[in-house]
């Protein structure tokens, strides 16, 4: 069985607010400062740039939205540039965090996958599930940008999904 | 790869020649452990204890006949002894002294079977290990040793427990022997609990190994030496194991035992084994084996090793031939010792979170990840991989640090004194007997001493020892609220510092943060005069305005991301006083009218947090509640006061340049308004007056008055007197605080103004030849875009006396490691009679130190002045030497509240609260109960006070305090993603001047529906908002 689940906007915003957690400071007591506070506020405001374009492909679809992904990529890059010998610790946590995004939403969208249907009177059961979105995973925060991006702005993902009659 | 030949290796103990002094150390194999090893292990734990023999029999006295009397009654069996003394008269220490002597003698005719059926007997009268009633005389630490050996023996077993007893009563019995100058005994005692080690918990092997280290550094013996350090290094190898934060104690324990081997063949032999143990459990380790290879005599070191002279030369200090030789040497060796170092750099990274920096109120010192094993030298911090960013954080805890040369930080460290002092008074009248001093080394070395747990009824002694206990509490709970009513505001001014304070702003003067700033690259003022063409007071000015140049950049280009992070995702630690430090601003912007920069706004805000406290300071005596309410509201009002300061008083400090014809002027703050301070000398009088009420005031803690019946709300009437009648005795307790005299005063701040920024432990090597001290120095952690440590080479000629007196260390001690330093000094700025700096400026400095030798340099912008001065001198000879004293308040006033711990553990072990008053019963259960929520109070150290949310209040006024103190930024964050960016831009560039932009009104009106009213457009430009209230003098 072929079939489309739609993604709801509170999921979406949970695939963000997992996303967001990652990469955050480490709890400091006492009279204490991060050293890694510099590194952590590039990567909040490269990430605030890429939820506004997440959120927006979400909410007006690819077209209406493509100013401010193409906003975030500019300013991404620039900020991880910025960032000097410490750019690729803000590289690595936008791509854990656009990674997190893609899997969290992948996994609310196969969690509204029935595991069983009852169907002409018969229960059948789920065997396997194929997605036909395809995850690509690289180490360029493009790349992984475009993707998490697609996914908001589809809005749907097909899902092909086998079912086996149950035993009686 | 392990090359050293060892010739018992997984064999068998060696042959029980049971010299006990040092040859009873024995390599465990666990694979094939029997009966006659644990024969062996018995009869040494048994010689140790002989050793005690003789001041057993000097216990028994007069009354020997009556106990061998008794003894003859009890047929010898030992429950019996210990029950029929019970019922007749007691059982006494020389009772205890007989009972250890017969069965020492009488072992292995049938006693080791009495004594193993007796513990239920001996347990009553001597109790077990780690609990209160653990003796703490030598006759009932034999006994317990014995017990545990006995059962050991009949149970022929390693059974924990009886092991574990065995172990400690032989490491009691070494202490005791210790204190009794018997150091010889108490070494053969320790040695035979830590031959038990490898069936004992992990802390019990530290202290036994700890403490054979320290009895062999007194003895003087230099191979007992070698055996205390293997043992050391065998535990450390196995706690890293476990716990990869020791890994450097391991590495630095395993190269002083491998530089310096015994010089008798047996005992090296047995060494050796151990130290290939560890090398074999510790790949970390492998680097240091030449070390190892090299101390050996050359006939006992394997074929086929490489050429050894190199790592001779690179571990032995003591360098005879010329320079030119060692330096030749030094080529061969160098590469491997740089690997050396960084092995040791990656074990010392496993110890530590890498982080955070921050700033200690027990010390005033700081610590930062990439500087607790580097030193800066020369232009080293130039290279620094992250160099903004870590100018900006040591900008920030140097700030820290200044904020506590002030009211605030004096008083917190005066309150720790007195509580050193009450908790030495409760650690020496009522621990288990005997009753015996117990100054601060001890309580640093021993730990705090269980008290005597009442057994039957509570009795006056014990009512009084609440009291006391409750005393220390109540103080150290104290200590809590005051640091946690200023930590905000310390936060919100050093991170206005790291934002706002750009020194390029100020082109007259600059802040004491930044002094210390100019000081980290080392340069030579007459030499960039001679370079630049210029005066050498314009070559010092420019050499400033570059570091200057340097911090702003940084400043400006990572500043506001580092905003952003305190004011997002560390908002609760930071928004409330970074937000009441901007409205201060703020109100001091609109009385001035003019836009006062953030570098001149940082200075008076500094210089009035540090000056201007003193009456924001409640009596430090009052009962914790009410100090609590008036610790908060004073600080509010301070703040409030210091917002409404007259513009008159900003303007003279802001720019203020010290006037030549009046030196010694200094100023102070009262309620908000500047005051001229007489002079430099009677302001450190008054300091010492100041830190002796402090001290005063905080022994008066729940004395008399200021212990109000009513903090124990459920205390019936009986309760209420008896606490009324202890508070009233507690007043005959001495008022002035010991330990607070004036020069005890003026030694400790004088120490306290030194800031060690960098130390590590570096190699070193002394070339007779020109009397040159090398040292090879880590400069900094991470340098370059690798991020690989650094390393330079000191070389630098020694005065020849002090080039003799290093050499004599040297041969005493055999360690290739000094301790090396960078320090600034926080002082006040003083000139000597030359007109040259002598003290202050954040002036650095180079020490090294190895034992009683030390040697300083001026670096910073001084590098190349000759001459120290001597009161800095000492200064930082106090600062960097281990002190027992300092270490003991440190420790008692510090995270780990020991004395809060104890207290704990002796209210649980108190069954029944009932004091019986010549039939009067009076129950005094409320009362400990209190003293058990504060207890737990202080060991959680959970917020005693929320004063953020007031602090916001009284800034910003109602509307935006509770939005921002609910949410932080949240729902900006949420309705308009992109401008939590902007905002935070907006916050980092207004700190340093008023934002002139008409494009913020946008910003600004979508802030106030989602935050609350923080913008405002002044005269001069966009700026923080303000209460209305705020900046108003209520006279």
């Amino acid at each position: 069985m072929e079939t489309v689940v739609l993604a709801s906007h509170d999921r979406f915003e949970q695939a963000v607010a997992a996303a967001s957690r990652i990469g955050r400071g480490e709890a400091v007591e006492g009279l204490a400062a991060s050293v890694d506070a510099a590194v952590l506020g590039r990567v909040e405001e490269a990430w605030d740039g890429i939820v506004a374009a997440l959120r927006e492909g979400f909410r007006y679809g690819r077209e209406k939205a493509a100013a401010l992904l193409d906003a975030a990529v500019e300013r991404t890059e620039q900020i991880i540039q910025e960032a000097g010998a410490r750019g690729r610790e803000v590289h690595e946590i936008l791509l854990q965090r656009l990674r997190e995004y893609a899997q969290e939403t992948m996994h609310s969208t196969l969690a509204q996958v029935p595991a069983t249907i009852q169907l002409g009177g018969g229960s059948y059961s789920l065997t396997t599930v194929n997605l036909t979105h395809k995850l690509v995973v690289t180490g360029s925060v493009k790349t992984n940008l475009m993707e998490a991006f697609s996914l908001a702005a589809s809005r749907e993902i097909e899902i092909s999904a086998d079912y086996v009659r149950a035993a009686e | 790869m392990l090359l050293l030949p060892v010739s018992h290796a997984g064999s068998a103990p060696p042959p029980a020649r049971m010299d006990p002094m040092a040859e009873n150390i024995i390599a465990h194999s666990f694979a094939g452990f029997d009966e006659s090893q644990l024969q062996f292990l018995v009869t040494d734990c048994l010689m140790s204890l002989m050793r005690c023999a003789g001041r057993l029999e000097a216990e028994l006295a007069d009354r020997d006949d009556g106990y061998r009397t008794l003894l003859q009654r009890a047929r010898g069996d030992p429950a019996l002894v210990l029950d029929i003394a019970a019922r007749e008269g007691g059982v006494t220490g020389e009772l205890l002294a007989l009972l250890d002597l017969v069965t020492l003698h009488s072992w292995h005719r049938g006693l080791s079977i009495l004594l193993a059926d007796a513990r239920p007997a001996v347990d009553a009268h001597v109790g077990p290990p780690g609990t209160a009633g653990f003796p703490r005389t030598l006759p009932g630490a034999v006994l317990s040793a014995l017990l545990g050996l006995a059962e050991v023996q009949e149970g022929g077993s390693m059974e924990p427990a009886a092991v574990h007893r065995a172990a400690a009563g032989l490491e009691r019995c070494a202490e005791l022997l210790r204190d009794d100058d018997a150091l010889d005994d108490a070494f053969a005692c320790v040695l035979s609990a830590i031959n038990l080690a490898p069936w004992l918990r992990p802390a019990q092997r530290e202290s036994a190994t700890g403490l054979a280290l320290e009895l062999a550094e007194e003895g003087g013996s230099p191979d007992n030496l070698c055996f205390a350090r293997a043992r050391r290094v065998e535990f450390l190898v196995a706690a890293a194991e476990e716990d990869p934060g020791r890994r450097i104690e391991a590495f630095d324990a395993f190269e002083a035992a491998a530089c310096r081997l015994p010089a008798d063949a047996d005992r090296r032999r047995v060494v050796l084994r151990c130290l290939q143990a560890c090398l074999e459990r510790a790949p970390y380790l492998h680097l240091l084996l030449p070390v190892l290879a090299a101390a050996l005599p050359p006939d006992e070191r394997p074929d086929g090793l490489p050429d050894l002279a190199p790592y001779q030369a690179a571990t032995n200090p003591l360098w005879e031939g010329s320079s030119a030789e060692w330096l030749q040497q030094r080529q061969a060796f160098g590469g491997w010792l740089v690997q050396v170092e960084n092995a040791r750099l990656d074990a010392a990274r496993q110890a530590r979170a890498r982080h955070a920096a921050g700033a200690v109120w027990a010390d005033w010192s700081i610590f930062h990840p990439g500087l607790r094993e580097a030193v800066p030298h020369g232009t080293s911090v130039l290279r620094e991989r992250d160099l903004q960013n870590f100018l900006l954080v040591l900008g920030h805890e140097v700030t820290h640090v200044f904020s506590m040369v002030g009211a605030v930080g004096v008083a917190s460290l005066a309150m720790r004194w007195a509580l050193l002092e009450l908790e030495i008074t409760v650690a020496t009248v009522y621990r288990e007997p005997p009753y015996q001093l117990a100054p601060p080394d001890v309580l640093r070395l021993k730990g705090i001493a269980p008290l005597r747990v009442p057994r039957g009824g509570l009795e006056w002694l014990d009512v009084l020892l609440l009291a006391e206990l409750e005393q220390t509490l109540e103080v150290a709970r104290k200590i809590q609220v005051l640091e946690a009513t200023w930590s905000p505001w310390f936060e919100g001014l050093a991170v206005f510092g790291e934002a706002a304070a750009d020194p390029t702003m100020n082109a007259l003067t600059y802040s004491p943060t930044t002094g210390v700033i100019h000081h980290l690259v080392d340069r030579q003022p007459a030499q960039l005069a001679q370079e630049w063409g210029v005066e050498v007071a314009a070559a010092v000015r420019r050499a400033r305005d570059e570091l200057e140049q340097m911090y702003s950049g940084a400043l400006r280009s990572s500043g506001a991301y580092r905003l952003r992070t305190y004011l997002d995702q560390y908002a609760p630690k930071y928004q409330a006083g970074y937000l009441a430090v901007r409205a201060v601003v703020s109100a001091w912007r609109a009385a001035l009218g003019e836009p006062l920069s953030g570098a001149e706004a940082f200075q008076v805000l500094l210089h009035a947090t540090r000056f201007g406290a003193y009456d924001a300071l409640p009596h430090l005596g009052l009962p914790l509640e009410e100090f609590t309410g008036a610790a908060v509201r004073l600080h509010l009002e301070w703040v409030s006061n210091l917002a409404a300061a007259a513009a008159g008083d900003l303007r003279r400090l802001a720019g203020y340049i010290p006037d030549p014809e009046r030196p010694g002027l200094r100023f102070g703050w009262v309620k908000g308004k500047l005051m001229e301070d007489s002079d430099e000398d009677a302001i450190a009088e008054e300091t010492v007056r100041l830190v002796e009420r402090f001290g005063r005031e905080t022994l008066q803690s729940l004395r008399g008055p200021l212990a109000p019946v009513w903090r124990v709300a459920d205390a019936d009437e009986r309760c209420a007197h008896i606490m009324e009648v202890t508070a009233s005795s507690l007043l005959n307790a001495r008022a002035e605080p010991r330990m607070l005299s004036a020069d005890a005063v003026h030694s400790m701040i004088s120490r306290q103004l030194i800031l060690p920024i960098g130390r590590t432990r570096a190699p070193f090597w002394l070339i007779r030849d020109g009397h040159f001290l090398a040292c090879l120095i880590r400069t900094m952690e991470s340098s370059g875009e690798a991020g690989a440590p650094s390393y330079d080479l000191l070389i630098f000629p020694l005065p020849e006396e002090s080039f003799e007196e290093l050499a004599r260390e040297v041969e005493a001690r055999g360690e290739y490691r000094m301790e090396v330093a960078r320090v600034a000094d926080l002082a006040d700025i003083r000139l000597d009679g030359s007109g040259a700096l002598a003290r202050g400026d954040g002036r650095n400095l180079i020490v090294f130190r190895y034992g009683e030798w030390s040697y300083v340099q001026v670096r910073g912008l001084g590098t190349g002045a000759g001459q120290v001065d001597e009161s800095l001198l000492d200064d930082i000879r106090a600062r960097l030497a281990e002190n027992p004293v300092f270490d003991a308040h440190a420790w008692v006033g510090g995270a780990q509240a020991p004395g809060a711990r104890r207290a704990l553990e002796w209210i649980d072990a108190v069954e029944d609260w009932t004091l019986d008053l010549s039939g009067l019963e009076v129950d005094l259960g409320p009362w400990a109960r209190r003293l058990r929520d504060v207890a737990v109070q202080v060991l959680e150290n959970d917020p005693p006070v929320r004063v953020e949310d007031e602090l916001l209040r009284m800034a910003l006024g109602d509307a935006a305090a509770a939005r921002l103190g609910q949410h932080g930024l949240a729902p900006l964050a949420q309705a308009y993603p992109l401008d939590v960016a902007k905002l935070t831009r907006f916050l980092d560039a207004s700190g340093r001047m008023p934002v002139q932009d008409d494009a913020l009104d946008a910003l600004a009106a979508r802030v106030a529906e989602t935050l609350g009213p923080l913008m405002a457009r002044t005269p001069h430009g966009w700026d923080v908002a303000r209460a209305e209230t705020l900046g108003h003098r209520e006279e």
